[in-house]
């Protein structure tokens, strides 16, 4: 009932806005009527114009938040599994992400060239931290009594991080994961502004460059269906990883 | 010696910050023996020792003439919490210490049924323990332990959450469980009465240090009205007693 509302409000709030353009005579320059915007977004999508764009930076956000996240979740566990490797490096990882990954475009543009490497890897920077973070909290706080468990039982470190540390991490992983789905599109689209020529960050640029006003729309709508399909996915992946997790969650007893 | 020897252990976290000091005690195989005391006493500390998990800082403890440098299968513990794996279903939490000795086959399976009978849990093998209530998880913790078939199970307070009621069962089934297989039993409580129903001897411990040994001189098995006969609640006020002096000694000192 609640998304009836939603959808509602939704058709109250575009009527208002076609309604305010065709009063205000305001230039479809500075604001397009929706009714332009969804016209623009039907034939971009009919005649396939966005289709390459929307492919290529669902790749690039696709390999970015793989590359980032494995090597976010890899090196947590070896940070976390080594004490001196973490006092070591950590002075170093927190640096390196406190420079704005943006910041490191140009840099990315000159090494690797214009195109999707650079892209790729700005996204995997951006997503490299909250997994490595969120890794190393989740197997700090497992409870000291599991940790003596583990060792009553005898068993080797391998059996304790394949047994114990990434199974009751998991949620605390998988939440960064979703944080991550979200920082990896800001990644792709900002990364192709400065060094893309298709995706739909160049898109918006090469609109802003004709005055194109309802394009630069028609693309946040399709950027904001990406976000919610990734965020979707990601969800049902977890789910289905936590499952055993959450088994008794539902019918729990009080 | 003694099955479970513990001799002249001192252990301190801090140099010159004994936690437990120059104990010693000995447990004769089969006999349910239980430590008392006030929180903070070192009662946990003394057990850890004891399952290897700490090592003495002076003193020896040895377990059927071997010496305890590390935790041993042989050795069960079970914890003030149920501390249960949330992923795993309850039968794979307690084939889980065969799991990481990989000796779990179809064999075991087996053994991990009859166990889950003998705790009364029967019908909840596939169960996850967030479907348990409190009591239940605490069964499916004392047969994970059982599960190895440990000549000594250590027990750390593991009712100390539960209700009058179910802690009176758990306690009864624990008691029987032990007396049938002969287990040697340590077991660690704040509750008097639970000491004196479950044991063949109780030490008192104070600040670190053993103060006084009793023996518990009630036949086995035992049935569960005599917690309500009038000896039974005298023997415990009188251990009340003995504790409360050792308090005031504290004070006055």
């Amino acid at each position: 009932m609640n998304r009836i509302y939603s959808l509602i409000l939704l058709l109250f709030l575009l009527t208002l806005w076609e309604i305010f353009c065709w009063i205000s005579f305001t230039s479809s320059l500075v604001l397009p009527a929706p009714s332009a915007v969804a016209l623009v977004l039907w034939d971009g999508l009919t005649d396939g114009y966005l289709w390459i764009h929307i492919w290529i930076t669902s790749v690039e956000m696709t390999l970015g938040l793989l590359i980032g996240c494995s090597f976010g979740v890899l090196s947590g566990l070896c940070l976390s599994e080594n004490k001196f490797l973490k006092s070591l490096l950590w002075p170093y990882i927190l640096a390196s992400q406190v420079i704005p990954k943006l910041a490191l475009g140009p840099i990315f543009i000159i090494w690797f060239g214009f195109g999707m490497t650079s892209t790729v890897i700005i996204t995997a920077l951006i997503c490299f931290f909250p997994l490595l973070e969120n890794t190393l909290t989740g197997i700090h706080y497992i409870p000291r009594e599991k940790r003596e468990l583990f060792r009553m039982l005898g068993a080797t470190r391998l059996q304790t991080l394949i047994k114990l540390k990434i199974p009751h991490g998991l949620p605390t992983i998988l939440a960064g994961v979703r944080v991550a789905v979200v920082l990896a599109l800001v990644g792709a689209v900002v990364g192709e502004f400065l060094s893309g020529q298709v995706g739909l960050g160049a898109t918006i640029i090469a609109a802003q460059g004709m005055m194109d006003s309802a394009l630069m729309f028609a693309i946040f709508i399709i950027i904001t269906f990406i976000g919610l399909a990734f965020y979707q996915i990601t969800s049902i992946l977890e789910r289905w990883l936590l499952r055993r997790h959450n088994a008794g969650v539902f019918n729990a007893k009080p | 010696m003694h099955f479970v020897s513990i001799k002249d252990v001192t252990f301190s976290y801090k140099i010159d910050q004994p936690v437990i000091k120059n104990i010693s005690w000995d447990i004769p195989k089969g006999e349910f023996h239980s430590l008392i005391g006030r929180s903070g006493c070192g009662k946990t500390t003394l057990l850890k020792v004891v399952a290897g998990l700490l090592t003495p800082t002076i003193g020896k403890v040895s377990i059927s003439n071997t010496y305890v440098s590390q935790p041993s299968l042989q050795t069960g513990f079970v914890f003030q919490s149920p501390t249960l794996l949330e992923w795993l279903s309850v039968l794979d939490n307690i084939l889980l210490p065969l799991t990481i000795s990989r000796e779990s086959n179809s064999e075991q399976i087996e053994l991990g049924l009859e166990i889950l009978a003998a705790v009364g849990l029967k019908d909840f093998s596939h169960h996850y323990p967030t479907e348990l209530s409190g009591g239940q998880q605490s069964r499916v913790a004392i047969a994970r332990a059982l599960i190895t078939e440990p000549v000594l199970l250590l027990m750390d307070e593991p009712f100390a959450a539960l209700d009058a009621m179910t802690r009176e069962e758990l306690q009864i089934d624990l008691m029987n469980l032990c007396y049938r297989k002969g287990t040697t039993v340590l077991f660690i409580t704040h509750d008097i009465s639970e000491a004196v129903y479950l044991s063949d001897n109780i030490a008192l411990m104070h600040n670190g240090i053993i103060r006084k040994n009793i023996s518990i001189e009630i036949a086995k098995p035992r049935e569960n009205k005599i917690r309500y006969q009038s000896d039974f609640n005298l023997l415990c006020s009188s251990i009340h007693q003995i504790m409360q002096t050792f308090h005031s000694q504290d004070e006055i000192g």
